[in-house]
């Protein structure tokens, strides 16, 4: 009686082991694989905004020839759009693999599907930009998450959408007016122009006066000159005579010298400073010089445009040549000379 | 048989057997049993005229007398919690509750029942490899150490805004495994992402905006306001803050009136130039400055058309946050005017 009891209380124990040791594997036991990583950037986080995206992701499971993106019901419900019409390429900003095959996408509902990929692999980080420039249509601001499908396997992404404008910062700026010019003589402030005689035409000596102009206004600048006697010209206090330079009234006018022939002229070239986006100089009609005894006449009752440029300048060198021819005439002294005022602005 | 009673009873009243460091814990006379019936996938420990297994319980505790009973593991505990908001998994904490360093533990799972009801539904079991299964095999049986010792250990590879219920039991060789303890119960999160730009004022002030007052040509000058942000995620992989722009301070009534953004994948020194634009991250928390935006003085980025990456982290971040200076030079020849404009977009994506 004894043994009989015993074996049963020992096959019923084996038999309870035995099924509970099998349970487990009685148990379905399948799930898809989560996405090693998955990574939706939009580019732009604020709401109402169309924007393209990029989709950064690593497969958990290789093989996968399709994928989408699901936005969410959230995402329509909340304004946002999902575009039928999808674009998509290559990330330029990503080192990641774009999609291989000749993958094409399309949007539908709350959901952009990818196909036509040729079997990616999970040892690959793979970057695909849609670049649609209304690919989707950011919701109202809040939090929302997609679900990125890769094959059969899937993450959950987050973003976050912002307020209006919340993405951006306007930047302004302002640039403050600028001019500088200097002026030297060939000799400081001084231009002697030596002996004059029935001979030849006398011109300055180098280096020249020069007038060295900078200025960011946009418009560019004016060189003007002004004759400080009365009756322009070089004038002799003991001689009491002028030699005359070519003004009449208010304007002068160009001409070259000749020797033997009395006169008096202003003549100028300019070399551009350079400068990104500088402006083009150049010098008037009436005071082109460039060859000996060029030039035109200033006048003593009003300034006369001498040099100007056509936008900025950054260091734009103005040269300047006083011309001098005497004839048989002109009263002998040594003290004949002039003042000559020169001045710039800018023109904004 | 009176005689016989007479001695039985002061042997349940004697102390219990034991050494300095061994006690017996329960003893007494059978009429037989067996140790070694098996084969080679089972074996079968029994005993007859012991008390049998029957439990008494509370609400909080169970007995089970008997010779088996005694030779059993300690139930241990387990504690489940969720400590920095992740989305994929849990924290468990075995507590031994005696037992020897080189007891076994198995962890059973059940996944979104609040009520942590074992006895119904899908059971699972935490892997050795810390993923859940819903086998239980010898190999996901292992020891305090191996499950994390006094650190505890993660379970992964869950689902996101899920509710989870654990709870363990112990084993130390054959017929000793205890019944599984009381259950612990914790759940994930979603997948998050916050982030907020501004410039002047706060985070979500409604006028996102700054200016270079007065730019002198040849001379650098910085922003009136830094652009600032803040950026958090639970993010396994952490995430990344982005910057683009139209690419210059361009002036409306002057087509010639730019200031071009410096260009290059190193900060550039605006110094050796005649004229430039770009950022700078002068602070930042949390998040690492990437290259050219970690430069310092005169040093500055791109702000280009082209995405750039500005900030990164490659873990999941509690609290980032940064500061951007942005830094301008007009060269003699960019043109005088008031209204030169770009508009800059700082965005931010989470790697989950």
């Amino acid at each position: 009686m004894r043994l009989t009891k015993t074996k049963i209380a020992a096959v019923s124990f084996g038999l309870a082991l035995a099924l509970q040791a099998s349970v487990p594997f009685l148990m379905p036991s399948t799930s898809a694989a989560t996405l090693t990583k998955a990574s939706v950037r939009l580019n732009r986080l604020a709401t109402a905004q169309a924007t393209t995206w990029e989709l950064d992701f690593k497969p958990a499971t290789s093989g996968a020839t399709s994928l989408s993106v699901d936005f969410s019901s959230a995402w329509t419900t909340n304004s946002g759009l999902v575009n039928a019409t999808q674009a998509i390429g290559a990330c330029n900003d990503s080192p990641d693999t774009t999609l291989p095959g000749s993958p094409t996408a399309s949007g539908s509902g709350s959901t952009i599907t990818v196909s036509s990929i040729t079997a990616l692999s999970n040892a690959t980080t793979y970057c695909e930009a849609f670049t649609t420039a209304n690919s989707v249509t950011t919701p109202t601001a809040g939090a929302y998450q997609f679900v990125v499908t890769i094959g059969s396997d899937s993450s959950n992404v987050a973003t976050t959408i912002v307020g209006a404008g919340l993405d951006q910062v306007n930047v302004t700026a302002s640039v403050n007016p600028s001019f500088s010019m200097t002026l030297a003589g060939p000799s400081g402030q001084t231009d002697a122009l030596g002996a004059l005689s029935t001979g030849s035409v006398s011109t300055s000596q180098s280096p020249f006066i020069t007038a060295n102009i900078s200025t960011n206004a946009a418009n560019g600048y004016n060189l003007w000159g002004l004759d400080g006697n009365t009756t322009p010209g070089l004038f002799s206090t003991n001689a009491n005579y002028t030699i005359k330079s070519n003004c009449s009234g208010t304007t002068g006018s160009n001409s070259t010298l000749s020797p033997g022939t009395e006169g008096f002229n202003l003549g100028a070239t300019v070399a551009s400073g350079g400068g990104t986006g500088a402006g083009t100089p150049s010098v008037t009609g009436v005071f082109t010089g460039g060859s000996l005894g060029k030039g035109g006449g200033l006048c003593h009752t009003a300034y006369q445009v001498i040099s100007t440029s056509t936008g900025t300048a950054n260091g734009d060198v103005v040269t300047m040549k006083n011309n001098a021819a005497i004839s048989g005439l002109t009263k002998p002294g040594t003290d004949y000379s002039d003042l000559e005022t020169f001045v710039g602005a800018g023109l904004f | 048989m009176f005689w016989k009673l007479a001695l039985t009873v002061p042997l349940f009243l004697a102390a219990l057997p034991s050494t300095t460091n061994y006690e017996l814990n329960s003893y007494g006379f059978g009429s037989g049993g067996t140790a070694n019936s098996s084969t080679g996938n089972y074996s079968l420990e029994g005993i007859t005229g012991e008390i049998s297994g029957q439990t008494s319980a509370t609400s909080t505790y169970t007995q089970k007398p008997g010779f088996n009973e005694t030779q059993q593991a300690n139930v241990p505990k387990i504690t489940l919690t969720n400590p920095s908001n992740y989305y994929d998994k849990l924290h468990f904490l075995i507590d031994q509750q005696n037992n020897p360093t080189d007891a076994l533990y198995a962890i059973q799972v059940k996944v979104n029942d609040a009520t942590c009801d074992f006895t119904t539904g899908t059971i699972d079991y935490i892997q050795s490899d810390d993923t859940l299964g819903s086998s239980l095999v010898t190999a996901d049986y292992q020891t305090y150490a191996a499950w994390g010792g006094s650190s505890g250990q993660n379970m992964i590879g869950l689902s996101s805004s899920t509710n989870y219920c654990i709870r363990a039991k112990a084993t130390q060789g054959q017929f000793t495994e205890s019944a599984y303890g009381p259950s612990s119960s914790a759940a994930t999160v979603g997948q998050q992402i916050s982030f907020c730009l501004w410039s002047g004022g706060s985070c979500g002030s409604s006028s996102n905006a700054t200016a270079f007052s007065g730019l002198v040509a040849g001379s650098i000058s910085s922003a009136t306001n830094n652009l600032n942000l803040t950026l958090t995620t639970n993010a396994d992989n952490g995430g990344n803050v982005y910057v683009y722009s139209t690419g210059k301070l361009q002036s409306a009534t002057h087509v010639g009136g730019t200031i071009t953004s410096v260009t290059g994948t190193s900060p550039v020194d605006l110094t050796s130039l005649s004229s430039g634009y770009g950022a700078q991250v002068s602070t930042a928390s949390g998040l690492t400055i990437q290259s050219p935006y970690n430069g310092s003085g005169s040093n500055v980025g791109q702000l280009s058309t082209i995405i750039n990456t500005l900030l990164a982290a490659s873990s999941p971040i509690a609290s980032g946050s940064a500061t951007i200076q942005l830094q301008a030079k007009a060269a003699n020849t960019t043109p005088a005017a008031t209204d030169y404009a770009d508009i800059v977009t700082v965005i931010a994506a989470a790697n989950f």
